[in-house]
């Protein structure tokens, strides 16, 4: 009964990343089961986060863990943490 | 909806393409970042499988877009929750 879909937000995303590179950089480190990539609703630009949901509170964690600081995109370091349930 | 589907056909842990490399500044030849810590936390909880090269597979298998590999595995991926 591992019915525990958790949250990550990601935060200072450069406004060029796509939904799909985001949905690709996750993969890497667990499966994604739902990602949220808010856009301005007038000018129809990323906000600069997302919520990536994963499967378990344990491949939440590793995902922080491995890529938290870690990757670089477009010069800007992705922040990741769980998200407040 | 049919993007997610493609996305989840086509994005395998493992593969990086053009786009996302470039956005990372990851030149050919070139491990991605976190495969440093892969040696310290361990392979990810749902791919215990994966093989990445330099590690625990061949630096050999390094090439193009490839880093790593997910063994096929025999029970369904537990993606769909």
């Amino acid at each position: 009964m591992d019915n525990s879909t958790t949250n990550l937000y990601v935060g200072n995303i450069d406004p060029r990343v796509t939904r799909e590179q985001l949905y690709e950089l996750f993969v890497q480190a667990c499966p994604v089961v739902s990602l949220r990539y808010p856009r301005d609703k007038v000018l129809q630009t990323p906000q600069g986060y997302a919520f990536v949901g994963v499967p378990s509170v344990q491949d939440a964690d590793y995902a922080v863990q491995l890529l938290h600081n870690c990757v670089t995109l477009h010069g800007r370091p992705l922040k990741i943490r769980r998200a407040r349930p | 909806e049919a993007e997610w589907i493609r996305l989840k056909r086509e994005k395998r842990p493992g593969k990086l393409s053009p786009g996302l490399r470039e956005a990372m500044g990851l030149h050919e030849g070139q491990l991605p970042p976190w495969c440093m810590k892969m040696s310290k936390l361990g392979m990810p909880p749902s791919y215990p499988t994966l093989k990445v090269a330099g590690l625990n597979w061949g630096i050999e298998h390094l090439r193009d877009d490839v880093y790593g590999k997910l063994p096929k595995d025999k029970k369904k991926s537990r993606t769909t929750g």
